[in-house]
């Protein structure tokens, strides 16, 4: 009440005191945090295309424009009708680029789903219960970090045929083992906590303590590296697809439409362009708002 | 220390032995008939029921392993039908090849990334530091095939002075191994500028400051030493994993390495090829793994191996 007594001639009334000092805060974090504010921004941008693609293309991004091909066949390059021109089948690109975020978006989310599951499941028995259980899944986790993973994930697809499930599970079946050390070294930290102790001798079971008294405090850590796991996957998915083993032709995939613009450097850049840099925008999102929610919310991260 | 190298010899080798056998399921998990693929579309059921029989492909799976191992044991990688060579033989061809490009990426990472973590740390929280910092950031998200198109297009094509692919030479080098240093350089920045930040901040960088040692020569020769060392240990990870094959890069450049022959191999389904290829990168890493524990408790004498 006090500032409205200062500042009566800027704020008429109480409600909106409030509302200039919640600004204020919310500057103050714009400013320590700008990671936080621009790679939110980004992602969230992300997911409203994947989320309304249908509604925001014009075009649909599997079929022929009738006029998409020049009279001489070659594709058309950006223009008011289409933005970001057409690809070499006549296709509107700015739609493609647009349902490629949904794939990337997809594969990204559930693959880090699928490894934080195996990380968190494997992470959470090592630290808990110690032991040769820990050793033989740290073992494990060793063993998986030792792969080619780029070759590993790339066999597994081929072997399984590729799809955009297919990619998803490869990337998250191998993709936990970074996952399951941090969880480990969280719960080993936690579970010498008194009140674990206390839960302990009150005889909470270990699953009961592990659900009620340690996941709780694992979830900072598990957000960040999320994050930064979703950007990763969203970089590998297209990278498979580039060699032609995640998301087939005609379905629009970042990687895969590099891949069919790469023989029209010349001719059609805007072919590589487009989906281009619409994947290093969105990496670079998922790696701002992953690097900043850690020094926002990492105490041991000094600031 | 000699009960640590072998206990960490054992592990190394049953890591090995585990790749083995998930490289082993996963080829055998893959559609397509290997005798099929052999002999060809046309071949009589007959003749492929022989060649199955003749390979062992006809027995149960552990039999298979053991086989196989016992073939890797004797240096024999197996035989690729889609090229008509012996493993060994086809790796022996492209090694080189990706050792040299591995080699060129790794020195070019290197070059950019340890001096700029330097100034980073030296800038610290300064302007100079931010627009680095951004950089960096832009280089950890910048995809490897996207990149080598940027430069392809723009140097190899717009100036038209270095090739557009393919191997032979220092020239066909330069432009896959800017690609590999300027996406790989982004973690050395960031490595070397934390460490040395924290390094900066301890009593005895203080206390030489306060003897008067001049600003250069603490950089030099008393903060570096210690803030080198994350660096050193990502680096030998680091080439090991290059050495393993860099499959976009040279898809990208169309460059004769083992990257690109692993890839390819996938692609035809050529699975003595696919396992010794994985299992190439996966000995590069392994033994990486053990140099740098080794090498690491030799530079940094409060490390103790037990």
């Amino acid at each position: 009440m006090n500032n409205v007594a200062l500042e009566p001639s800027l704020s008429p009334g109480a409600g909106s005191v409030t509302q200039t000092k919640r600004k204020f805060e919310l500057l103050k974090f714009v400013k320590r945090y700008p990671s936080v504010v621009i790679g939110g921004l980004i992602v969230l941008v992300m997911v409203i295309i994947a989320l309304f693609a249908p509604v925001i293309a014009h075009y649909d991004p599997l079929k022929p424009m009738p006029d998409g091909l020049t009279q001489l066949g070659a594709p058309r390059p950006p223009s008011h009708e289409y933005i970001l021109g057409t690809d070499t089948q006549g296709r509107d690109v700015f739609s493609r680029v647009l349902f490629g975020a949904r794939v990337s978006l997809e594969v990204g989310f559930f693959a880090g789903l699928i490894s934080l599951f195996i990380g968190a499941l494997l992470g959470v028995i090592s630290g808990y219960f110690g032991g040769w259980v820990d050793m033989v899944i740290m073992r494990i986790t060793d063993m998986v970090l030792a792969f080619p993973f780029l070759l590993f994930v790339v066999a597994l697809v081929a072997a399984l045929s590729p799809s955009v499930h297919n990619v998803f599970i490869a990337i998250g079946v191998f993709g936990w083992a970074q996952m399951a050390r941090i969880i480990r070294s969280q719960v080993l930290s936690v579970k010498e906590l008194e009140y674990v102790q206390a839960a302990k001798s009150l005889g909470a079971s270990a699953w009961n303590i592990i659900f009620v008294e340690v996941l709780p405090n694992v979830v900072t850590p598990v957000i960040i590296y999320l994050a930064l796991a979703i950007g990763q996957n969203i970089m590998l998915e297209a990278a498979l697809s580039f060699l032609g083993f995640g998301v087939q032709p005609p379905n629009p995939s970042w990687g895969n439409m590099i891949q069919e613009g790469m023989g029209y450097y010349q001719l059609a850049p805007w072919l590589i362009y487009a989906p281009g840099i619409s994947l290093l925008v969105a990496t670079i999102g998922f790696n701002l708002l992953g690097d900043g929610l850690r020094d926002w919310l990492d105490p041991k991260v000094g600031k | 220390m000699a009960s640590y190298i072998i206990r960490r010899l054992i592990g190394a080798v049953v890591v090995l032995f585990g790749i083995s056998i998930i490289t082993f399921i996963i080829a055998y998990a893959a559609p397509g008939d290997p005798a099929r693929l052999i002999v060809g579309a046309k071949a009589p059921q007959s003749v492929v029921d022989a060649v199955r029989h003749n390979l062992g492909l006809d027995q149960p799976l552990p039999i298979q392993y053991i086989h196989y191992v016992g073939r890797l044991l004797q240096g024999n990688l197996g035989f690729s039908y889609h090229n008509n060579l012996p493993v060994t033989e086809l790796l022996g061809q492209r090694l080189g090849n990706t050792v040299q490009l591995a080699l060129g990426g790794w020195i070019v990472e290197l070059i950019l990334g340890i001096p700029l973590g330097i100034f980073g740390a030296l800038y610290h929280r300064r302007i100079a530091d931010y627009i680095l910092s951004f950089l960096s950031l832009v280089g950890i998200s910048m995809p490897v095939f996207v990149f080598g198109m940027w430069l392809i297009q723009n140097v190899a094509h717009g100036l038209g002075i270095l090739p557009l692919g393919g191997a032979g030479g220092i020239s066909h080098l330069i432009l896959p191994s800017i690609t590999l240093g300027v996406t790989g350089m982004a973690f050395y920045q960031r490595l070397m500028k934390s460490s040395m930040v924290e390094v900066m901040g301890q009593d005895y960088i203080r206390t030489a400051r306060a003897f008067g040692v001049p600003p250069r020569r603490v950089i030099t020769h008393h903060a570096m030493r210690n803030g080198l060392l994350p660096a050193v240990t990502y680096a030998g990870m680091d080439i090991a994993q290059l050495f393993g094959g860099v499959v976009l890069t040279e898809t990208v450049f169309n460059y004769p390495g083992i990257g690109q022959l692993a890839w390819q191999s996938i692609e035809n389904l050529d699975f003595p090829v696919i396992m010794a290829t994985v299992l190439l990168a996966a000995v590069f890493v392994v033994v990486a793994n053990f140099v740098v524990d080794i090498v690491y408790s030799v530079i940094d004498p409060r490390i103790s191996l037990s």
